[in-house]
């Protein structure tokens, strides 16, 4: 056995080196150009601005209000979301998503905005739908239901389809 | 001696060949979807959904709200309680019975947990109403049917639910009363 171990070395040197190459040539068309498309979250501080899709965006306050206290629906708390906006170079098309994040459960899970989830009335002076196609200022406020108890220290992702893969971490 | 064995050598190798052809999965085993099964009464959690089927029933007739469900046939009724695991998805209910896909019903509007979007840590129990033949439960793979929750219709390389049920032994009522769903577990 070690006779044709020893007469085939190099054949075997070179199934070494060439099968992991081929897996690696292989993965080049599909699997980088996947991880290049995978949302790359940058981490901004409550109050800290960051110009992003052709705007200025500041979280100016972020808090969990008590569900109960504010008449959510059963077994939820109410998140709040205020922003600063100055669209100042807005891109020809930009949809722009904003969430709830929390890894608290171990694991990271997301919440959309809601409308009119419990008695908590965002004021006139806010706008409810966030917006990056229009040149101009707003103060936006959101509102996100999430599972009482279970998120205690909320990030809100804001995205926009004009700057991706990067997207924000708010909190 | 080497002229000898290339005959048959080269009838192996053919035979190989014939038997790689025949054996390569085709789609509907590559694109089959990743399941994780369970009970009755289990708690189940597939990468998009966290269910637990409560109970199974069959009925001639179902209440449901002001909606009243007639059928030729009868109805599965499941009781579950469902919810989203990481962000807001879908939910759809199918039984398959010896291969043949039966969906749950959308004549209830949003009335079951089925057919509408779950949240992540928001369970929400009620019922699932599937209609099938009036004579199901002599149907050829009737004890062994499979109820599968997934995200959407399209369930191809995507995690979904699946129990086995056996309908042979369960009894048919003559008139359910169902409740909308509401929040919470059972």
């Amino acid at each position: 056995m070690s006779a044709w171990v020893r007469r085939n070395r190099w054949f075997l040197i070179a199934l070494g080196v060439l099968i992991p190459t081929a897996i690696v040539v292989s993965l080049v068309p599909r699997w980088f150009p996947y991880q290049e498309i995978q949302p790359q979250p940058e981490a901004v501080e409550l109050g800290e601005t960051v110009r992003y899709s052709g705007a200025d965006i500041q979280l100016t306050a972020l808090e969990v209000l008590d569900g109960a206290e504010v008449g959510a629906a059963a077994g939820a708390d109410v998140v709040v979301a205020t922003f600063a906006i100055d669209v100042v170079e807005p891109p020809e098309v930009a949809l722009c998503r904003v969430h709830i994040v929390s890894n608290e459960a171990g694991f990271e899970r997301f919440w959309d905005s809601e409308l009119f989830v419990s008695d908590y009335r965002v004021p006139d002076r806010f706008e409810q739908t966030c917006s990056l196609s229009e040149v101009g200022s707003y103060d936006l406020q959101m509102t996100f239901l999430v599972p009482r108890g279970e998120v205690l220290n909320p990030v809100v992702e804001l995205s926009s389809s004009a700057a991706l893969p990067r997207v924000l971490r708010l909190s | 001696m080497r002229r000898a064995l290339a005959v048959p050598a080269g009838l192996g190798l053919l035979l190989l060949a014939f038997g790689v052809a025949y054996s390569t999965p085709g789609a509907p085993q590559v694109e089959a979807p990743f399941v994780v099964t369970g009970g009755v009464g289990d708690q189940i959690v597939s990468q998009h959904l966290v269910a637990t089927v409560n109970d199974v029933a069959l009925a001639e007739v179902v209440e449901l709200n002001s909606w009243t469900g007639t059928t030729s046939g009868v109805w599965l009724v499941v009781d579950a309680t469902v919810e989203a695991r990481i962000e807001r998805t879908g939910v759809e209910a199918n039984l398959f019975i010896a291969g043949v896909r039966y969906p749950g019903t959308n004549r209830t509007s949003t009335d079951t947990v089925d057919g509408r979007v779950a949240d992540a840590g928001f369970p929400v129990t009620g019922a699932i109403l599937i209609e099938l033949p009036a004579d199901v439960q002599t149907m050829p793979g009737a004890a062994a049917a499979v109820l599968r929750l997934s995200p959407g219709i399209d369930a191809r390389l995507d995690s979904v639910i699946e129990l086995t049920l056996d309908l042979t032994p369960l009894d048919v009522a003559g008139r359910v009363e169902l409740a909308t769903p509401r929040d919470g577990a059972r």
